[in-house]
């Protein structure tokens, strides 16, 4: 059985998403017409369908080169602002959410219960409640806050950052107690520091484990992006819905070009994490350069281009660029707030009633839950 | 204390009828969307191409859109073809359905409008999740289990029925809890933000915008929260179990 290259299968999906759009959008504008001009034409005519996709297909082109709006915008700057500021949200938050997600690994880890029980409680309860009513709560919630602080932007990236890095602390401590302990007390024992050995022995090898669920985490992050058009941000989903509200006869075209965006960022984003996963997976990967340098330049580069986006879309000019940069202060800053603030709460709530609530109680015990690797043809 | 705690005396009807619409739809969706999935993540494994590429066609376009996009398409697109074509009214259904559970006429009529699509939309998107962790479990059983059950005269169905379903079952329950308590996270979106039924995440919207005092707000949204930890996080420890169990087995089978 040979396998079919991606971009041929890439080009099929094309293919048959156009056929079915255009079937559907036939079928509505058709129908539109029937009620209109009360006639009783077949819709469902292979001849008529045909021809609807052929036209379907001339409109999605003209849509994406030439067609303007009234104004003489282009509607496909309509897409790009949309997929910047999509791609914007997405490459801020993640470097952030993974920063906050190992200050919460190592506090979930750490001896002192005054550090574990708020931490895993933060983790449990951002896990087990939905995205879009934390965005709400903290967008209509926190309105006493001042408008520096609190807007659309910082709220957005506060969400996906605080509900993120519940997400990564799990992927990071899930690494790091794959690590056997005795190396921690090897490196302290050889005078290193926690921070040290931190640095130095224990993270340069969870590295590897932790980068295919935190790529995939990305994944999903990028699609729930599209939540924040429900707090006033205008990304690629409300782009598109709002130009199919705009130009209704034209609306399976922008939802046929608005979804191949999706897909054709976030397909090669899953082909690529899967790479990564079956290359760290091989035996003979040795990585070349310090992972943690590595990692660190990742993240501080997504950051630049996420703030380089958003500084596109908002016109490129000194005052943009100083405006994206303290934006972004702002949503730390408002990231910090609230964490402390629900840290602070939850532990309280959490330890209060003391042995009523034993499930934090438990330490880690990576011995038990990890098994030995086993040889093959070991039994 | 005082003002937030008169608003919820106030709301507590309102708040059942919006605890019982979330989980109406919680467990529609999850039925509809198991029995997508368990076809299609067999499909998946299916020896005959065409099956094959249909099912991965699905699940990939599923799961490479968001599902709030996916649902704008479901009530504005698809749904303006249905009533256009047929005069398709499903809603009523889904309607007279939802106020047999509460009928003091909580329920809006006009909230209740597309709630059918809604679900259909929630079921076709977990449908492709809960393929992938089907098409996962039943790949991890080993091949030649299948071909040592053919050979012992089993045919294909009471293959899968009998042999691998049986063990892909175990891996798949902590997967699949994972998946159903992001449906529950999920229903909110179906509701509030697409179609707009009074479930609990639009219950405190509604009265949380609507007053000024900012302390009530915040309270009534913390309110909210607990309220959907309560229904996510019995799922979650079953998950934890199940997993802690499997490892266990699987250690065990060494």
């Amino acid at each position: 059985m040979q396998k079919i290259p991606p971009p041929v299968r890439f080009v099929a999906i094309v293919a048959v998403l156009v056929i079915v759009f255009g079937a559907c959008g036939s079928l509505t504008l058709g129908a539109l017409d029937k009620v209109q001009t009360r006639t009783t034409g077949n819709l469902l005519d292979p001849g008529v369908l045909i021809g609807n996709v052929w036209h379907f297909l001339q409109t999605t082109v003209q849509i994406l080169t030439t067609a303007t709006t009234r104004n003489g915008v282009p509607l496909r700057n309509y897409f790009l602002s949309g997929v910047a500021l999509t791609i914007e949200f997405c490459a801020i938050s993640m470097p952030l959410a993974i920063i906050f997600g190992l200050a919460l690994a190592l506090m979930s880890r750490a001896r002192n219960r005054w550090l574990r029980i708020p931490a895993r409680s933060y983790v449990e309860f951002f896990r087990n409640t939905p995205l879009i009513v934390q965005m709400l709560a903290i967008y209509w919630g926190l309105t006493f806050l001042p408008h520096t602080l609190l807007n659309p932007f910082t709220a957005g990236i506060a969400t996906l950052v605080l509900n993120y890095a519940a997400y990564e602390c799990e992927n990071i401590r899930a690494g790091l107690s794959a690590i056997d302990r005795g190396q921690g007390e090897a490196a302290e024992s050889l005078g290193m520091g926690f921070f040290q050995s931190l640095r130095f022995v224990v993270l340069p090898q969870t590295i590897s484990i932790i980068l295919p669920p935190v790529l995939n985490d990305l994944i999903y992050m990028f699609k729930d992006s599209s939540l924040l058009s429900i707090i006033t941000i205008i990304e690629l989903t409300a782009q598109t819905t709002g130009l199919g509200r705009r130009f209704p006869s034209q609306y399976w075209e922008f939802i046929l070009i608005g979804g191949l965006i999706y897909l054709a960022l976030s397909l090669p984003l899953a082909r690529f994490a899967r790479g990564i996963e079956e290359r760290l997976r091989s035996v003979a990967y040795v990585p070349r350069t310090d992972p943690i340098v590595a990692a660190v330049q990742v993240l501080i580069a997504s950051t630049l281009i996420g703030l380089l986006a958003g500084i596109l879309v908002a016109g490129f000019g000194l005052g943009t660029i100083f405006g994206a940069i303290g934006q972004w202060v702002a949503a730390v800053a408002l990231i910090l707030l609230i964490m402390l603030f629900v840290l602070v709460v939850l532990g309280g709530i959490v330890s209060l009633p003391g042995g009523v609530i034993n499930l934090f109680n438990r330490p880690d015990k990576p011995d038990q839950t990890v098994n030995p690797p086993v040889a093959v043809g070991a039994d | 204390m005082g003002p937030l705690w008169n608003t919820l005396v106030v709301l507590f009807p309102k708040l059942v009828s919006g605890v019982a619409v979330t989980i109406a739809i919680f467990v529609f969706s999850a039925i509809i969307s198991m029995a997508i999935a368990i076809p299609v993540g067999l499909g998946r494994t299916s020896r005959f191409r065409i099956i094959r590429a249909l099912c991965t066609f699905y699940v990939e376009t599923i799961r490479g859109t968001p599902l709030f996009f996916q649902l704008l398409v479901w009530f504005f697109g698809i749904q303006v073809v249905f009533v256009t074509l047929f005069g398709f009214n499903a809603d009523q259904a889904v309607y007279s359905f939802l106020t047999s559970i509460n009928s003091n006429s909580l329920f809006p009529t006009t909230g209740v409008s597309g709630l059918f699509f809604g679900i259909i939309g929630l079921s076709v998107n977990y449908g492709a999740y809960m393929a992938e962790v089907i098409r996962a479990g039943v790949q991890s059983v080993e091949h030649g289990q299948t071909e040592a059950a053919l050979s012992l005269g089993l045919s294909r169905f009471q293959t899968s029925r009998f042999v691998i379903l049986p063990q892909a079952l175990r891996i798949m329950i902590p997967p699949l809890t994972n998946n159903l308590i992001t449906l529950v996270q999920d229903t909110a979106i179906v509701s509030t933000a697409v179609v707009g039924t009074y479930d609990l995440e639009l219950v405190i919207q509604t009265a949380g915008v609507a007053t000024s005092d900012i302390f009530v707000r915040l309270g009534l949204y913390a309110v909210e929260l607990g309220l959907y930890f309560l229904m996510c996080y019995p799922l979650a420890l079953i998950s934890r179990r199940a997993e802690r169990r499997t490892q266990r087995t699987m250690a065990g089978a060494h």
